[in-house]
C-alpha cells in the first residue's frame, strides 16, 4: 500500500461535497484531532468561532441565528435514542448468525413470492393525491400483488405511516413484531411512498435494519409515478434484457484530495475486484460481465460523458453504473438548492476554490430528453446524492445545534429523474458522504462494502438485499465499536488514537445513510446466460424440486440435450433448502414417454400484462404464441431465459423414473440458452430501435396529454367568427400571442348538455354581415362534427397504441 | 396568380409529402407567419387559382383522395388482421408483394442472429427504415401536440384563417368583403385538413395494430416496435399499389 495513505489522516481531512456558490468544500477541511474532538461533542471555542464564521461565509443568510438554533435536550435524547434503537437492532442481527434477516423458513429471501411485499403511504399526504397515485402505481401494485398473494400489502389509512413515528412505535400501532422480519407478519420487501418530510430518512433507516426498504418520491408528479410503474413491470415481464455492462465513473478534480482519493483509492480498486469472477473469500459473480474501462479523471469523467453513459449513447448505457464524485450543495434556501443539491461533480470543475459552473455538475435537468434508462441501475458515491435533511446531523454532534441546512428533507432531483427515465433503482447517500470510510488509518483499503453491494447486484438479486448484506451490516460493526471507543475514551483518552477514532467515525456516518430510491424488490434485468457452477445453490440460479426416490437419492443425471436448450451435465447435485427459483417438476403422466420429463415454469398468478398479451394472443387465434408461451418472459426469481426458447426437455436415465410421492429433493439446472443475438442486434439497429421506441412513447405521452387537454375544455364547443382587413396580419399577432386587429361578428356557445348560446350584433343589415352570419351557422355544425370525429380517432388510436405499448415496448 | 399547393407546415417529412400523398411538407421553419411561436402550430395551407372552378375542382379531388386513402387504410388493416407469419407457405415464396416483402422482413428479425451476420445490405435497408419510421413518429407527434390552423389563399390572397383548438374550438376569421364562394371554398379547405389529420392518425393506429398482431404471431423479439418500420413500409407500399390500380382504372 502506498506510503501516502498511511499518511493521510496527518494531514488535514478533505471530505466530500463542494458549495456551488463558492467553489469551496462544504465542510472545510479538519485535522484529524480537530475532528476526533468534534466528534466526542467536546468543540474548543476556537472549533465553535470557525464554525459560525462559515455559516457566514457561506450564507445567502447573514443572520446565523436563521440557520443554528440550539439543540435542546429533548430534541438530543430523542436523537440519540433513535439511533441507539437502530443499532441495538443492528446488533441482534449481526448477532443473530442469519445471513438474511429474515425467520428460518420464510423462504427465498430474493423471491418477494416468498418473503412478500408492502407499500406504506403516509398519513400526511393528501387522500386525493394518495388515490392518484395509487392508480398510477396500478400496474405495479397489480405485479407485486400477483406474485406475493396473501404477503401483500398496501399500508394506507389506519396502516399509513403516522408524521413522528419511529419504526418500533409504528411496528407496534400496527401489531408488528420486532426481531427478524416474519414475512407473514409483515413482509420484508417495503416500499415507501412519500416525500422524507412525509416519511423521515430516518424511519427509513430503521425499517431497512430487517427489512428490504425503497422509496419512491415523486412529490405530486403522478405520471412519473405511473412511467416509473410501467418501467418496473417491463423490466419483470422479459420486455427488457440488458446487456450485462457496468460502467464506473470518477472524477479526479484538479488539486482536489477527495476525488483523487474515492478515484485511485475506491473506482479503481472496485473495477479490479470486479474483473475477477471469483476472488477468495467473496461472493462469486454468476454471470460473465462486461466492465467498461473505469471513466477515471481528465478527459474521462466529464459531464458530457456522463451524459452519453446514462442514455445519451443508447449503444453505451450499462446496466449497472457506480459513480464517485463530489456531491453538490447549496445554502440553505438558495434558488436552486431544491433542484441542483446532490448532483454529481464532474471532471469538467477546475478544483477546489474555482467557480462552479452550471456545466460542471450533472443533475436531472441533464439527462438527454430521449434518454432510456430502462432496467438500469445506479450506485451513487456523492454527498446528498439520495437527498439532504433539513438539519446537519454533525452540527449536533459536534456543537449541540441544529444548523438548518435545507428549507425542508427532500430527495435529490437528479434520482427523481433517473427513476423518471426508466432506471429501476438508485443507491445513494442521504447527507454529507464522508470519504475515508474506505481507506484505513493504516493503509488499508476498506472497500468490501461496495463490492459485496455491486457483486449482489451483478447477480441480478434484489437492490433491497444489494444494501443489507454490505453497508448495514458494516453499519451494525462500526457502530458496535465506535459506541465503545467513544466510552472508553471517557476513562481513557489514549484508548486510540484521533485518526483511527475520525475513521471510524466518518466510516460509521458514511456507512449509515445509504438508502435505496426505488421498488425495493427489482433487479437489473440482464439476459440470463448458463450457469454451470457446482457450489451451494445461489440466489439467482434456478432449481428444479423434485420428489425424490425411495432409498439412496439419485437425482438423474442432466445430461446435455438436444437443440438449443442447453442443461448442466451432473447438476443434480448440492441440494439445497434455500435459493432461487423453485420450479417443480410433476410426477411423469401415464402418458408421458418413458425417456422424457419435461420440467416447466410453476404457472404463477397471472399478471395483469399476462392477461392482456394472452387476449390478444386469444383474438389473433390459436396459432399465436405469446412471448411467455415461447419462453420470452423471465422465470420467477430472475432466472429470466432468453428468447424464443421452449421449455427444456430432459431426458432421464432409462429406468430412473421419479416417484410420484416422497419427500422433495432440489435438483439444480441452468437457464436454456439460445446462442447467437436478436437479430436487429447484429443488424446495428439497437440504437435505432431504442430511438424508435423513445418515440413511440413521446408520441402517445403526447397523445394522452392532447386528450387530456381536450377532455378538460369538452364542456363547451366555442366557435368564433372574425373578420379582418388583413388576414396575414392576424395569423402573425395570433402566432405572437397577440390581440389580432379583427372584429368579433358572432359567437356560438354549444354547452355538454346542448344549450347553445349564440351572440351575434343587433344589427346585421349589410349584405357582408349576412353572409358572415350565414357562414359562421355553418361552421358550428362543421365544428361539432370535426369534434366528435377527432375526439373518436384519438381515443380510439390512444386504446389501441398505449394498450400495445404495454405489451410491445 | 393561379398557381395550386397544398402544403402542410410544421411538419418536415421524408421526401417532403405526407404519406397519403395529400399534402406537400415544408417543415416547421417555413411558416407564412412572423417569427414567433410558430413552431407550436401546425398551418395546413390550401393556396387556390383565381378561377373558382378551377379551385372547387381542385380541392374537391383532394377531397376524394382522402376518402380514398382512408377506404385503402381499412383495407390494409384487414390484409394485416389475415397475415400468418407462421404459416409455410410465406417461406416458400408463394406469395409476392408487399406480403412477401413484409413477410421475409418478419422472418429476418425472428431468426438469431447468427445467418444474417454477413448481411450487410439488409442491414443497411432495416437502419434506413428504422431512421425514417422514427423520424415520421416524432413529426407525426406535432399532429396531436399542436393546434390546426388552416389558411385558404385564392389568387394569391388570404381569404381566411381558422384556428381549430384540442377542444374543438374554432376560431375564424375572414377577409373583410369575401365572396360567398369564398367562404365555401375555406369551409372545404377546413374540412379536407381535418379529414387529413384524422386519415394520417389512423395510418399510424393500423402501423402499430398491425406490428403489434405480427409481433405476437411471429414471437418476433423485440415485439411490437421492432416491427413498425417494417409494417409501415408495407402500408406505403399497399397504398402506393391501390393508387396505381386506381389511376390504371
Amino acid at each position: 500500500m502506498p506510503d501516502d495513505l498511511k499518511s493521510l489522516f496527518e494531514a488535514d481531512l478533505v471530505f466530500n461535497g463542494v458549495n456551488a456558490v463558492t467553489g469551496e468544500y462544504g465542510q472545510p477541511p479538519l485535522s484529524s484531532r480537530q475532528l476526533a474532538r468534534l466528534i466526542r461533542g467536546q468543540p474548543l471555542p476556537e472549533d465553535y468561532r470557525e464554525f459560525v464564521e462559515r455559516q457566514r461565509h457561506l450564507g445567502a443568510l447573514t443572520n446565523v441565528q436563521d440557520r443554528l438554533q440550539r439543540v435542546t435536550d429533548v430534541e438530543f435524547t430523542l436523537h440519540e435514542q433513535a439511533m441507539a434503537a437502530r443499532l441495538e437492532e443492528l446488533k441482534f442481527k449481526a448477532r443473530s448468525q442469519m445471513q438474511w434477516p429474515v425467520k428460518p423458513g420464510a423462504g427465498d429471501i430474493s423471491r418477494v413470492e416468498d418473503v412478500g411485499w408492502a407499500v406504506i403511504f403516509p398519513a400526511a399526504m393528501n387522500p386525493a393525491l394518495r388515490e392518484e397515485i395509487k392508480e398510477a402505481l396500478g400496474p405495479l401494485l397489480n405485479h407485486r400483488r400477483a406474485q406475493a398473494g396473501d404477503l401483500f400489502r398496501v399500508c394506507e389509512g389506519s396502516d399509513a405511516y403516522r408524521t413522528g413515528e419511529r419504526k418500533d412505535q409504528y411496528f407496534r400501532r400496527v401489531g408488528i413484531g420486532a426481531g427478524l422480519a416474519d414475512p407473514d407478519e409483515f413482509p420484508f420487501y417495503v416500499l415507501l411512498v412519500g416525500t422524507p418530510d412525509e416519511i423521515p430518512f430516518a424511519f427509513q433507516y430503521q425499517l431497512d435494519v430487517m427489512r428490504g426498504v425503497g422509496r419512491l418520491d415523486f412529490g405530486s408528479d403522478v405520471e412519473a409515478y405511473a412511467d416509473y410503474a410501467r418501467a418496473v413491470v417491463a423490466a419483470e415481464t422479459g420486455q427488457v434484457v440488458l446487456p450485462r455492462r457496468a460502467a464506473f465513473f470518477a472524477p479526479a478534480n484538479p488539486g482536489d484530495k477527495a476525488t483523487e482519493l474515492s478515484s485511485e483509492y475506491l473506482v479503481q480498486p472496485v473495477f479490479e475486484n470486479l474483473s475477477v469472477a471469483s476472488p477468495e473469500n467473496e461472493l462469486a459473480l454468476l454471470h460473465e460481465w462486461e466492465l467498461l474501462s473505469p471513466f477515471v479523471g481528465d478527459g474521462q469523467a466529464t459531464h458530457s460523458q456522463l451524459g452519453q453513459l446514462l442514455g445519451g449513447a443508447p449503444g453505451l448505457t450499462p446496466a449497472l453504473l457506480f459513480t464517485a464524485s463530489h456531491g453538490i450543495e447549496f445554502p440553505a434556501n438558495h434558488p436552486a438548492q431544491l433542484r441542483h443539491q446532490g448532483a454529481l461533480l464532474c471532471q469538467d470543475w477546475p478544483g477546489p476554490g474555482e467557480t462552479v459552473r452550471r456545466e460542471h455538475y450533472f443533475t436531472g435537468e441533464d439527462i438527454d430528453e430521449e434518454a432510456n434508462l430502462t432496467g438500469m441501475v445506479a450506485f451513487l458515491f456523492a454527498c446528498y446524492g439520495a437527498g439532504t435533511p433539513e438539519l446537519d446531523q454533525f452540527a449536533a454532534t459536534a456543537f449541540k445545534v441544529r444548523e438548518k441546512i435545507a428549507p425542508r428533507n427532500f430527495t435529490a432531483a437528479l434520482p427523481q429523474r433517473l427513476l423518471r427515465y426508466g432506471m429501476l433503482a438508485v443507491i445513494g447517500h442521504v447527507e454529507r458522504a464522508w470519504g475515508y470510510s474506505f481507506i484505513s488509518p493504516g493503509g488499508r483499503l476498506e472497500h468490501q462494502t461496495f463490492i459485496t453491494s455491486l457483486r449482489t447486484l451483478m447477480n441480478g438479486d434484489p437492490i433491497g438485499l444489494a444494501t443489507d448484506a454490505s453497508f448495514n451490516m458494516r453499519y451494525a460493526e462500526l457502530s458496535s465499536d465506535l459506541a465503545a471507543d467513544l466510552d472508553e475514551l471517557q476513562w481513557n483518552p489514549d484508548y486510540i488514537s484521533d485518526y483511527e477514532l475520525a475513521h471510524r467515525w466518518t466510516a460509521n456516518n458514511d456507512a449509515r445513510s445509504y438508502v435505496v430510491l426505488g421498488d425495493p424488490a427489482v433487479r437489473i434485468p440482464f439476459e440470463r446466460e448458463a450457469v454451470v457452477d457446482e457450489g451451494p445453490v445461489d440466489l439467482g440460479t434456478i432449481t428444479a424440486e423434485v420428489p425424490a426416490a425411495e432409498g439412496p437419492q439419485v437425482p438423474p443425471p442432466l445430461p446435455e440435450i438436444a437443440g438449443e436448450g442447453r442443461v448442466k451435465e451432473g447438476a443434480a447435485e448440492a441440494p439445497q433448502e434455500e435459493g432461487g427459483v423453485v420450479v417443480e417438476m410433476p410426477p411423469p403422466l401415464p402418458d408421458t414417454p418413458p425417456d422424457e420429463i419435461k420440467i416447466e415454469a410453476q404457472p404463477e398468478a397471472p399478471t395483469p400484462l399476462a392477461e392482456a398479451e394472452e387476449l390478444v394472443a386469444e383474438r389473433a387465434g390459436p396459432s399465436v404464441a405469446t412471448p411467455q408461451q415461447a419462453g420470452d418472459a423471465p422465470s420467477a426469481g430472475g432466472g429470466a431465459p432468453t428468447i424464443g426458447v421452449a421449455p427444456a426437455v430432459i431426458p432421464t436415465t432409462p429406468g430412473v423414473v421419479p416417484p410420484a410421492q416422497g419427500p422433495r429433493q432440489l435438483v439444480r439446472v441452468q437457464p436454456v440458452y439460445v446462442e447467437g443475438e436478436a437479430a436487429y442486434v447484429a443488424f446495428g439497429l439497437s440504437d435505432q430501435f431504442e430511438k424508435l421506441k423513445v418515440s413511440l412513447r413521446r408520441f402517445t405521452d403526447q397523445l394522452a396529454t392532447s386528450l387530456g387537454h381536450a377532455a378538460e375544455d369538452i364542456v363547451t364547443l366555442d366557435v368564433r367568427t372574425y373578420s379582418a382587413r388583413d388576414i396575414r396580419a392576424v395569423a402573425a399577432a395570433l402566432d405572437a400571442h397577440q390581440d389580432p386587429d379583427a372584429t368579433l361578428r358572432a359567437l356560438t356557445r354549444v354547452d355538454f348538455d346542448g344549450d347553445v348560446q349564440v351572440y351575434i350584433p343587433e344589427k346585421a343589415d349589410s349584405g357582408f354581415a349576412q353572409l358572415v352570419l350565414a357562414v359562421h351557422k355553418a361552421m358550428v355544425e362543421e365544428a361539432q362534427t370535426s369534434r366528435a370525429r377527432f375526439l373518436a380517432t384519438m381515443a380510439e388510436l390512444a386504446t389501441s397504441l398505449l394498450n400495445s405499448l404495454r405489451i410491445g415496448s | 396568380m393561379n398557381g395550386s399547393a397544398f402544403v402542410l407546415s410544421g411538419m418536415a417529412l421524408p421526401g417532403g409529402k405526407d404519406p397519403l400523398g395529400i399534402w406537400a411538407t415544408d417543415g416547421p421553419a417555413a411558416t407564412p407567419f412572423a417569427a414567433g411561436q410558430a413552431e407550436d402550430v401546425m398551418v395546413w395551407r390550401v393556396e387556390l387559382p383565381s378561377s373558382g372552378f378551377d379551385a372547387r375542382s381542385l380541392l374537391g379531388a383532394r377531397t376524394a383522395a382522402v376518402s380514398a386513402r382512408v377506404s385503402a387504410l381499412a383495407d390494409v388493416e384487414a390484409r394485416l388482421a389475415a397475415l400468418e407469419p407462421t404459416a409455410p407457405h410465406y417461406a416458400m415464396g408463394e406469395t409476392t408483394g408487399p406480403e412477401a416483402a413484409l413477410m421475409a422482413t418478419i422472418q429476418q428479425l425472428a431468426m438469431p442472429a447468427v445467418a444474417f451476420d454477413t448481411d450487410a445490405d439488409a442491414a443497411e435497408r432495416f437502419r434506413g427504415i428504422y431512421a425514417e419510421c422514427q423520424a415520421l413518429l416524432e413529426q407525426f407527434r406535432r399532429l396531436v401536440e399542436h393546434y390546426a390552423w388552416v389558411v385558404t389563399t385564392q389568387g394569391g390572397i388570404d381569404v381566411a384563417l381558422t384556428v381549430v383548438a384540442w377542444s374543438g374550438d374554432y376560431d375564424t376569421t375572414w377577409l373583410d368583403g369575401v365572396t360567398e364562394p369564398q367562404m365555401q371554398l375555406h369551409r372545404d379547405a377546413v374540412h379536407l385538413a381535418l379529414a387529413s389529420r384524422d386519415a394520417l392518425l389512423r395510418l399510424i393506429n393500423v402501423v402499430g395494430t398491425g406490428a403489434l398482431t405480427l409481433a405476437l404471431k411471429a414471437s418476433v423479439p423485440g415485439g411490437q416496435i421492432l416491427l413498425l418500420p417494417a409494417v409501415y413500409q408495407y402500408v406505403r407500399d399497399v397504398l402506393e399499389a391501390l393508387e396505381q390500380f386506381r389511376i390504371r382504372e
